[in-house]
């Protein structure tokens, strides 16, 4: 798997405010097999 | 003049973040870890807790073998970041069995002989303890569509649904 960093969101301005910062971010909430794609 | 293989990265662009830490509650014991951020669920279980109960089958969320309960609900683990799951209560094969005495959905497993090799058991019994706990499925097809996500390489299908009803009529 790609090394990446993980940042848990407080609320929904903090969650805006650091997918915004890095354009690489991405959201992940409950089963996703975008972890199949890292 | 030489030649390598090796290819051309610069490894100073990568940069390793830190691990962070992370607490379970894994079959009801505190349990801290200090984790890279891309550890699956399933690898923390596997090869941090070293409850190798939890089988991984396919790792990509296909198979349903890694299945466990997160604070009761049944999820695939091999999908799950461990880091997602700080401070949730996880329950897996080994943690289901009370006081020396067998899960009736384990008790009901061997009563139906409802496996062959065995390997995606634990993915099933935790599945169908998931499944119980929500309550919608009623009828045996209902058991087969709710239990759709675990595969039964060995096809014990006729005898996991027999050992589920078993075990909804004790619950």
């Amino acid at each position: 798997m790609i090394n990446f960093q993980y940042a848990r969101a407080t609320d929904v301005a903090d969650a805006v405010r650091q997918i915004a910062a890095d354009p690489t971010a991405k959201f992940i909430a409950g089963g996703t097999n975008l972890i199949d794609l890292m | 003049m030489t030649r390598t293989n090796t290819p051309q990265r610069s490894r100073d662009k990568i940069s390793v973040p830190d691990k962070i830490s992370v607490s379970l509650i894994v079959n009801g014991v505190e349990t801290q870890l200090k984790l890279a951020p891309w550890t699956t669920l399933l690898d923390a279980l596997r090869d941090h807790l070293d409850l190798t109960g939890t089988k991984k089958g396919c790792d990509h969320g296909q198979c349903g073998a890694c299945t466990v309960l997160v604070d009761g609900q049944r999820i695939n683990s091999c999908l799950a970041l461990a880091v997602m799951t700080d401070g949730a209560k996880v329950t897996t094969i080994e943690g289901l069995a009370s006081d020396g005495a067998l899960h009736a959905l384990q008790q009901a497993f061997i009563d139906h002989d409802a496996f062959q090799c065995g390997y995606c058991t634990p993915g099933q019994i935790c599945s169908a303890v998931g499944l119980i706990a929500e309550g919608k499925a009623k009828t045996a097809d209902e058991i087969r569509e709710l239990m759709s996500g675990n595969i039964c390489r060995c096809g014990a299908y006729p005898n996991i649904v027999a050992a589920i009803q078993q075990a909804m009529g004790r619950s």
